[in-house]
């Protein structure tokens, strides 16, 4: 038996003022511990509401339903407060462009810091050289602790939005689109970087895209999101090679190969949609 | 075969200048002697990453910037020190389309009058306007109908058919791609990919495709262009280029490239 970190249960998110409008509708996934897990889908498919309702951050204009287990526990019966400690020690979470989740006016080795001392109580002294190990452990040169966002690259960045958020070890890292914003090569970089940690730390990684290249690369596991439902899931293997469901067969004819021999055929939606309701 | 456009030796320096006392300048070469042919009727691509200089290439090429040294030929005639007059007319042929779909287009415009206003500029008569704009919104794929709309009734993949429109009512012989699918879901890149194909066999049109998806070059382009920091790394057929690359640095994006089939071993393992 295959241990999980995560079980979501017939979640549903909705609009608090038109119940009827699912914008997430009945997905219910477990994610397998110490396994990267990818949520693929186009925009407007419910996979970063998916995200944001497991770390609580939906906005309060939404509401959610179902049931969500972290490690055994049931995350929406946590205070406003326990869930605050959870979050970045337990679960943590990057985003995809990280110019606008860094705070331009302090140095990233502030940010770093802080990111420390809010989940611990250790003397100045210590947090600042765990800092500096963060920064290392992401490749970034020590004496960078006193840059600004705005001195580093878009990789770098990234790097250290990574550095925050692997501060506490969490269990569970959400990571959405967090390399679309950057070049190939960086984004190779990138991904391997979170590849390396997530098998060092045994951690466990949801990760959100769209690009089936970045699937192929990084997943175990894939689950694939179509209008707030889950079309399909299972083992990358499976899901690349052999997929079942209509919707992921058209979406993988979307992707561009690299031979480039195969035709683009791009999703004929009302034909879909027919198949979708049919099933 | 024929060329469309010939660069020689074109260089661009943008010089920085750092400190509020003391001031330091640095200068950075976008473009380091760049030459370049375009074929017409085929698809050339423009590879490299952030700071590579493909941008101010397009731009140099629109003259949009003006070039430090270097000569440009376009359709036979020299425009590297064209009068503004000319320009015009030469611009009439070269057109854009551009990356970002949502802040390309006017949002206090209607559909109507976004694609009405190229063809003002070169003073069409009103029928004329009417006919081709009809015309070109049914062969970009959307309806006659929604040429009374704004902006903001769009998704960004008809966003993207309406800036294609734009670009091609004035019938231009070149026209310069900066990254137009790269801001679009990979089911709406396919459709838009499809329609700039069949588009351009259709009016026999030369594409500038400027790009850093590797997987998008092999399946749209004829021949590739690679840059980094300003200068041409290696440029060829793309059969030639993605088989057997010569410089480090296209060998590097080759196996960048996500999901790289030649890349078997997964990260760590």
């Amino acid at each position: 038996m295959k241990k999980s970190l995560l079980n979501i249960n017939n979640l549903s998110i909705f609009p608090n003022n038109n119940s009827s409008l699912k914008l997430v509708d009945d997905i219910s996934f477990d994610l397998e511990k110490g396994k990267t897990t990818c949520i693929v889908g186009e925009s407007g498919s419910g996979k970063s509401l998916t995200a944001l309702s497991i770390i609580k951050l939906l906005s309060p204009q939404l509401s959610c339903e179902g049931k969500i287990h972290f490690n055994g526990d049931n995350l929406q019966l946590y205070s406003d407060e326990k869930m605050r400690q959870n979050r970045g020690k337990e679960i943590a979470m990057i985003f995809q462009e990280p110019m606008t989740s860094l705070n331009p006016v302090l140095t990233i080795g502030y940010q770093i810091q802080e990111a420390i001392s809010v989940h611990s109580s250790w003397p100045k002294k210590k947090v600042e050289e765990y800092a500096v190990e963060l920064l290392k452990m992401v490749s970034i040169d020590a004496d960078r602790v006193s840059s600004y966002p705005d001195e580093l690259s878009g990789g770098q960045r990234q790097r250290v939005m990574i550095a925050m958020a692997m501060s506490c070890k969490p269990n569970l890292l959400i990571a959405d689109e967090p390399t679309t914003a950057l070049d190939v090569t960086v984004q190779a970089q990138i991904l391997k970087l979170l590849d390396n940690l997530k098998t060092k730390n045994n951690m466990t990684m949801l990760f959100i895209t769209h690009d089936f290249g970045v699937v192929h690369d990084i997943a175990d596991n894939v689950i694939v999101m179509f209008k707030g439902k889950i079309v399909e899931k299972g083992p990358v293997k499976q899901i690349l090679s052999k997929p079942k469901h209509p919707y992921t067969k058209a979406l993988l004819n979307c992707v561009p190969d690299i031979e480039g021999k195969r035709k683009l055929k791009p999703i004929d939606y009302t034909k879909l949609n027919k198949v979708v309701m049919a099933s | 075969m024929k060329h469309i456009l010939n660069a020689k030796n074109m260089t661009k320096t943008y010089t920085q200048t750092r400190g509020f006392f003391k001031r330091e300048s640095s200068t950075i070469r976008a473009l380091d002697d760049v030459s370049i042919d375009i074929e017409q009727g085929k698809t050339l691509a423009v590879v490299g990453e952030s700071g590579s200089g493909k941008s101010t290439l397009a731009k140099a090429l629109i003259k949009l910037i003006s070039i430090d040294s270097g000569s440009i030929v376009f359709d036979g005639e020299d425009v590297t020190n064209i009068n503004a007059d000319r320009l015009k007319k030469v611009r009439k042929k070269i057109q854009m389309i551009f990356q970002d779909p949502y802040a390309s287009l006017n949002p206090r415009m209607r559909i109507y009058q976004i694609l009405e206003e190229p063809l003002v500029i070169n003073k069409f008569q009103e029928m004329d306007r009417r006919k081709k704009i009809n015309n070109i919104i049914e062969k970009v794929g959307l309806r006659i109908e929604d040429l009374a709309k704004y902006p903001h009734q769009f998704s960004g993949g008809q966003r993207q058919r309406i800036g294609i429109a734009r670009a091609l009512i004035l019938e231009p012989k070149l026209v310069i791609c900066d990254e137009p699918v790269s801001a679009l879901d990979v089911s709406v890149q396919a459709q838009i990919l499809e329609l700039l194909k069949s588009l351009q066999r259709e009016f026999n049109l030369t594409y500038l495709f400027i790009t850093h998806d590797l997987r998008v070059v092999r399946h749209i382009a004829d021949n590739v262009f690679v840059m980094q920091n300003g200068k041409v790394m290696e440029q060829g057929k793309t059969d030639i280029i993605f088989k057997k690359p010569n410089s480090t640095y296209t060998k590097e994006l080759l196996a960048s490239i996500p999901g790289n089939i030649q890349r078997k071993v997964k990260y760590g393992s």
